[in-house]
């Protein structure tokens, strides 16, 4: 099995390449991992080419004469047979995006934020502006300034059902959802979720663990600082997952 | 040592040129037959660890703890592959280009000498701790004294140019913490060769030796060395990865939120949080910023931690240099590691 270890190279290469040129590799590191991620696969898919190629053109010469131990190059270490667990995993599982599950493992572990610099959030035509979660949360937890109150904004994120039951005196009739959305550093192994607890509109059904959703909401004002920052929505509605489910 | 022998049999365990501290004593084949046993353990280890959160979890892949499992695992290696790519392809050149002794002949004799210099020059690396693994057991090969390489290997991921840029624009308000995170690493990575220079434990490098390569083969010698230490480090990649995702979904990271504020703990806990997440030097200064529960002290210790040892660093390590080594340097690494950030931060931060 002197061609196992060129094809393990090869493989491991066409589905780095695969993953990145596919763009399902943005539910696991950052977008702009793609070049890197590009180059590496062509350079694996290329060495591993080059080892087959090179078994075809000598195809008996020198493979068990000579000290060649167990450590030669010749032969594949065994270890190397991991390497089909993440192919497996990326094809078999297709695992998705950090969610609801990962999130609460993080429990509540508040986004860092400055308390200053924050540019006024533009608003649209439709007197709504479009802004990320994790700023939003920044924006509510540390702004000295204020520029998130009374702003209705439009964000993105996941669902998060909420721990305590729904009601309390605000939130009459409103399904309560934590709306997340993970920021990522360098990979999805690093993931610390941005949460904002929103009050859903009066009669709508609470949606399911994991369903994204675009969600208008003005924030609710000053609450604890350690918890996730509540706000009203207007509006909800279910939509695909972005193309890049995390923010950095 | 003849090329043309050299040529047709690249594997043989012949290796010259050394001039440094003894690198590699006794029976050849000791260190080659320590190999393959943890290798197996641990290829088990991971197999049953693995079949465990399956049967766990009888939907099977449904699971949302099962799919966790599997995008932290995909995540890690995905993210480690062009870093590991970039270290393969040096230790290919480094195998196919430099002569055996040549980097040996430029370090200073004295290894007390040789490790500062061999400490410094790992700020030439621009990749992180993936990256340096396969170039520091490229370096052994080439005969460059155990303590020096093992210097190099924990000095670049932490000290690289590009680590301690990315520390200054994760900490805009406190640009010390940079500072500090270069004196840190520099320092842990100089004490743990200094004390190798001490103990003279044999070092050698599991990957095979490369004689020096004949000039008409060696992109070939580069392509096979390259596509060879792809196959031994990946493997302990994957093995490392799996481990991570594995303590990531059983230990939730809030578990830590609990010792924020107690001095002591805080500290081991960081600790303990940069060798679990195994994340990229290159990022964790991103996350290091992001736990600002935690003081600056407790997250230099963070930042000087994770470049010298994560789980999956240690599966690395494991593969290139061996188990026992690994038994020993991990652990003073770690203890090295701590010291000198506390020392470090008393001073600076």
């Amino acid at each position: 099995m002197r061609a196992l270890g060129p094809l393990l190279v090869l493989l491991t290469g066409v589905v780095t390449l695969r993953l990145a040129l596919t763009g399902a590799y943005t539910s696991y590191v950052r977008v702009g991992m793609l070049w890197a991620l590009v180059a590496s696969g062509a350079l694996l898919t290329y060495l591993g080419l080059a080892g087959l190629w090179r078994l075809r053109a000598q195809p008996q010469d020198q493979g068990d004469h000579g000290h060649a131990g167990d450590h030669g190059h010749e032969r594949a270490p065994r270890v190397a047979l991991l390497l089909l667990l993440p192919l497996v995993v990326a094809y078999v599982v297709a695992p998705p995006s950090l969610g609801a599950y990962s999130a609460r493992l993080s429990g509540g572990a508040a986004l860092a934020g400055e308390r200053t610099g924050y540019a006024p959030l533009p608003t649209g035509e439709d007197g709504v502006a479009d802004a990320d979660l994790s700023d939003t949360v920044r924006r509510a937890l540390y702004d000295d300034a204020a520029t998130l109150d009374g702003t209705r904004v439009r964000v993105v994120g996941f669902v998060v059902p909420t721990a305590e039951p729904p009601g309390g005196a605000a939130a009459a009739g409103r399904p309560r959802v934590l709306l997340t959305r993970f920021v990522i550093r360098c990979c999805a192994a690093d993931g610390t979720p941005a949460q904002v607890d929103v009050a859903l509109p009066p009669g709508a059904a609470a949606p399911a663990a994991d369903q994204w959703l675009e969600v208008v909401m003005t924030y609710a004002g000053d609450g604890p600082r350690e918890a996730a920052p509540r706000s009203t929505a207007e509006s909800a509605r279910p939509v695909p997952p972005p193309a890049d489910p995390y923010e950095t | 040592m003849s090329d043309l022998a050299a040529a047709e049999a690249p594997a043989t365990g012949l290796r010259d040129g050394h001039r440094g501290p003894v690198v590699h004593i006794g029976h050849p084949d000791r260190g080659a037959r320590r190999g393959p046993d943890p290798v197996v353990l641990a290829s088990l280890a991971v197999a049953v660890l693995g079949t465990t959160l399956v049967l766990w979890s009888t939907g099977a892949t449904g699971r949302p703890a099962v799919q966790a499992w599997c995008t932290v695992l995909l995540a890690i290696t995905l993210q480690a592959t062009p870093f590991l790519v970039l270290g393969v392809l040096v230790s290919g050149l480094l195998a196919a280009f430099v002569p055996a002794g040549a980097f040996a002949a430029l370090l200073p004799r004295h290894p007390a000498l040789a490790v500062p210099v061999a400490g410094l020059s790992g700020a030439v690396l621009p990749g992180c701790e993936c990256s340096s693994v396969p170039v520091a057991g490229r370096l052994v090969d080439r005969g460059v004294p155990a303590a020096a390489a093992l210097t190099f290997l924990l000095a670049a991921p932490a000290i690289n140019p590009v680590v301690i840029v990315a520390t200054f624009v994760a900490f805009p308000g406190t640009p010390q913490v940079a500072v500090a995170r270069f004196g840190a690493g520099l320092l842990a990575a100089v004490a743990v060769g200094l004390v190798w220079t001490r103990v003279r434990r044999p070092v050698r490098s599991l990957h095979p030796a490369a004689p020096t390569a004949p000039t008409g083969q060696r992109w070939r010698v580069a392509r096979e060395t390259a596509a060879h230490d792809f196959l031994h480090a990946g493997g302990y990649l994957v093995l490392g990865g799996a481990l991570a995702a594995t303590l990531q979904v059983v230990v939730p990271r809030s578990a830590l939120d609990a010792v924020a504020g107690h001095p002591v703990l805080s500290v081991a806990a960081l600790a303990v949080l940069a060798v679990v997440l195994s994340i990229c030097s290159e990022a964790d200064a991103f996350v290091a910023a992001g736990l600002s529960q935690f003081s600056l002290t407790a997250r230099l210790v963070f930042l000087t931690v994770g470049p010298m040892v994560d789980v999956k660093l240690v599966a690395l390590q494991v593969g290139t240099f061996g188990a026992a080594f690994t038994a020993r340097f991990a652990p003073l690494a770690l203890l090295s590691a701590v010291a000198s950030a506390l020392l470090v931060a008393r001073v600076v931060l």
